[in-house]
């Protein structure tokens, strides 16, 4: 019996050191030299490197980058690219365990968690110090980020959550022309297109946050008006239960309830939506400005001709001003609170300015990407006539909150969910309001 | 099956009819099945030929012009690297497991010792924690440890993992092995570690490649401790590259994603083309029926 404790014990150790050893002799490579006096930024994203070429803000991102680091071959500039998906647990993840990295993409409802917290440093110093880089951004950029005099973020991209991009061939078909420009005319095109055997408008809402940042954003700022918005972001009275927010809810389901949109609309996932609109079975979808480009490389020939874009209807009564669509930066480059040091802070917030500010929407905006930093000059030679178009269309649209930008994450958690509910008469308008000002109630006890 | 249906069959025609029919709806049913499992990876491999447009234009058809770009751009963008990951992590972890599992399996199996039962119970536990509750403390500790972001990082929760359901399932088989066996190998004058290795480990063959196919999947599959724990480039596995490299903040490159699927895919079919006939006799073995 002792040898046979002494044989596996010896066969034990034999595989721990085998094991330890093993790494040792590997490391070596993997690890970075500092000798040479390189500074390593480290900064994780959501843009792949990968789509440099198809996607107009990464090939500004990554442009800005590539550049930088040619101008200053002493910073390293390391970049970990995910899926918003993993992105986000990741970022959880590596936030718990206090080792985010030095530059990271930010959501907009994330900024509260992550400013109580500490986990992101207050980047207003270098903000307000530098004014042209602070006033390039389209004016309101910044609100989402802003915690009383601090600053948690910079904006990555503009975008514009809820354009319509309808069939022009297919809704004259049905007599319409133009897009309608009221509720009851909607309503009523939804009526002529079942009765065609097309799909109003198809939404892929199996990620459930399509419904609210791309069609409520807006639908809602319809009935309630921005000060409403602006009264729940501030927690200043306004509640989720208030007539007006009902309305709006209300009024989504009735569409839903009219066929406006496809059966499987929980368990579709956005690009397979856009592929339905694409095959001529939908008449339109609401989504935002990044589809645009997506239309302009993928969707054959006559829906791209035959696609134009516009603005969701005004709604009868309705107390907002009907030349609105939800818009704004959504995502934030942060500053990690695990750099300390002042000479990095300064080394990360230059990084931070150089993929912000004009190197970077230069080149995204000549591409057709929608920009937050507006002080630019750019090449517009280029641009698909599907961006000219809807260039043409925000000269007289004003942005509005998007929800999920603004609102607390566990708040929009709960609409998403109760709207696909909603969608599927499952829960009705009431009901939802009350889940969402409870979990309203809840984040605002904390 | 269609033969037993015949031979069943009473010799007069109407009821040799019917029992062709049976025989022909039997096949065309077990046929339709077959068709729901080999379709998706026929479909996936032709759409990998397509472009974005012609794939955006019907997801269904036929390429038009078959184009290898999808592949030429997955074997481009490090695919390939972070296929060896996993096939790093997959051999090293899953050779591990099995040597740790038997080997406890079969001391848990053969000697009965103080402690015995909460031993056993203790990896029983195992096996009850959902993995995304120990994701930070797991990295925590790796990182603290100073062993993140290396080759071998990975290997440790995938071994940790892997052992609760390998033990439970070596334990088990090596259970029914009669002692006798290993009796009359003493008696032939075999010490007690080739008894072991030689005699018992080939016995319970059967069993150590059930456990072996079970943890390559899982260890194949394994995505969030991939997605925490490794931060470098060169040491990303297949899973989390296939879902950062096509995927990008709001579209997804279908016609990428299974080139870079079916790249991913080859070595795992080689290998079952390989040893199929000792993976079917795995699956049947042991307690977990795959």
């Amino acid at each position: 019996m002792k040898a046979v404790k002494c044989s596996l014990i010896s066969a034990g150790a034999a595989l721990l050191l085998l094991g330890l050893s093993a790494p040792l002799s590997f490391a070596g490579g993997a690890k970075e030299s500092s000798s040479s006096g390189t500074t390593t930024i480290t900064y994780m994203n959501i843009t792949a490197r990968s789509n440099v070429g198809s996607s107009a803000y990464a090939t500004g991102l990554y442009g800005a980058i590539d550049d930088y680091m040619a101008k200053h071959p002493n910073i390293k500039i390391v970049s970990e690219s995910l899926d918003q998906t993993s992105y986000q647990t990741k970022i959880q993840a590596l936030a718990a365990a206090n080792d985010l990295p030095d530059i990271f993409d930010l959501k907009g409802s994330w900024v509260s968690i992550f400013a109580n917290n500490g986990w992101a440093v207050d980047l207003a110093p270098w903000v307000n110090a530098d004014a042209k880089w602070k006033n390039g951004f389209t004016p309101g950029s910044f609100a989402p980020v802003i915690r009383g005099d601090k600053i948690y973020g910079v904006p990555s991209q503009g975008f514009i959550t809820s354009i319509v991009f309808w069939n022009s061939a297919l809704w004259q078909s049905i007599g319409y022309s133009d897009f309608p420009k009221t509720w009851p005319e909607l309503l009523d095109a939804v009526q002529k297109f079942r009765a065609n055997n097309v799909v109003p408008f198809v939404m892929g809402n199996l990620p459930n946050w399509p419904a609210e940042s791309c069609w409520l954003s807006t639908l809602g700022d319809r009935l309630t008006g921005t000060a409403w918005t602006q009264s729940i972001i501030a927690k200043s009275g306004a509640k989720f239960t208030d007539p007006d927010f009902v309305a709006a809810l209300k009024t989504f389901q009735d569409l839903a309830t009219a066929g406006a949109f496809n059966k499987d609309i929980n368990s579709l996932d956005v690009d397979p939506a856009r592929q339905v609109y694409y095959d001529g079975k939908a008449a339109a979808f609401v989504d935002g400005s990044w589809s645009i480009s997506a239309i302009a490389s993928q969707a054959p020939a006559d829906v791209k001709n035959a696609t134009r874009v516009a603005i969701l209807p005004s709604v009868p009564g309705g107390k907002g001003d009907p030349n609105t669509a939800s818009g704004g930066p959504a995502w934030f480059n942060a500053m990690g609170a695990s750099v300390k040091d002042p000479a990095r802070q300064n080394a990360v917030v230059d990084v931070i300015r150089a993929i912000t500010d004009g190197r970077q929407t230069a080149i995204t905006a000549s591409l057709g990407g929608v920009v937050a930093y507006t002080d630019i000059t750019f090449d517009s030679s280029k641009l698909p006539p599907l961006m000219v178009a809807f260039n043409g269309l925000m000269k007289n649209v004003k942005p509005v909150p998007i929800y999920d930008a603004y609102m607390d994450a566990a708040v929009i958690q709960t609409m998403n969910v109760g709207l696909q509910s909603l969608l599927i008469g499952a829960v009705t308008p009431e009901a939802l309001a009350e889940q969402i000002q409870a979990a309203e109630d809840k984040v605002s006890a904390n | 099956m269609r033969r037993d249906i015949a031979a069943r069959a009473p010799a007069n025609s109407a009821s040799r009819i019917r029992g062709a029919i049976a025989g022909i709806l039997g096949n065309a049913v077990l046929g339709i099945f077959s068709l729901t499992c080999v379709f998706p990876i026929v479909w996936m491999f032709y759409s990998s030929l397509k472009t974005q447009t012609q794939f955006a234009l019907s997801t269904l058809s036929l390429p038009v012009r078959p184009i290898l770009d999808n592949y030429v751009a997955a074997i481009q963008s490090h695919m390939g690297l972070y296929l060896l990951n996993t096939l790093r992590n997959t051999a090293i972890s899953v050779a591990l497991i099995v040597l740790l599992s038997f080997v406890t399996g079969y001391f848990l199996s053969r000697f009965r010792f103080r402690g015995r039962n909460l031993l056993y119970a203790y990896f029983l536990i195992g096996m009850l924690i959902p993995i995304h509750a120990l994701l930070v403390p797991m990295f925590i500790q790796l990182k603290t440890a100073g062993l993140l972001d290396s080759w071998y990082t990975l290997l440790l929760p995938y071994v940790g993992f892997g052992l609760p359901i390998g033990i439970v399932l070596a334990e088990s088989y090596v259970g029914g092995i009669p002692r006798e066996l290993e009796e009359a190998a003493a008696i032939d004058g075999s010490g007690f570690s080739r008894t072991l290795f030689t005699i018992i480990m080939p016995l319970a063959a059967p069993v150590l490649a059930a456990i072996a196919i079970i943890q390559s999947f899982a260890v194949w599959n394994e995505f969030p401790f991939a997605l925490i724990l490794i931060t470098s480039d060169q040491w990303i596995t297949a899973p989390v590259g296939l879902s950062t490299v096509f995927r990008s903040e709001h579209f997804t490159d279908y016609p990428g994603l299974m080139a870079g699927i079916m790249t991913t895919m080859v070595p795992v079919l080689i290998v079952y083309f390989l040893f199929s006939n000792r993976i079917m006799k795995g699956m049947t073995a042991g307690a977990v029926k795959g």
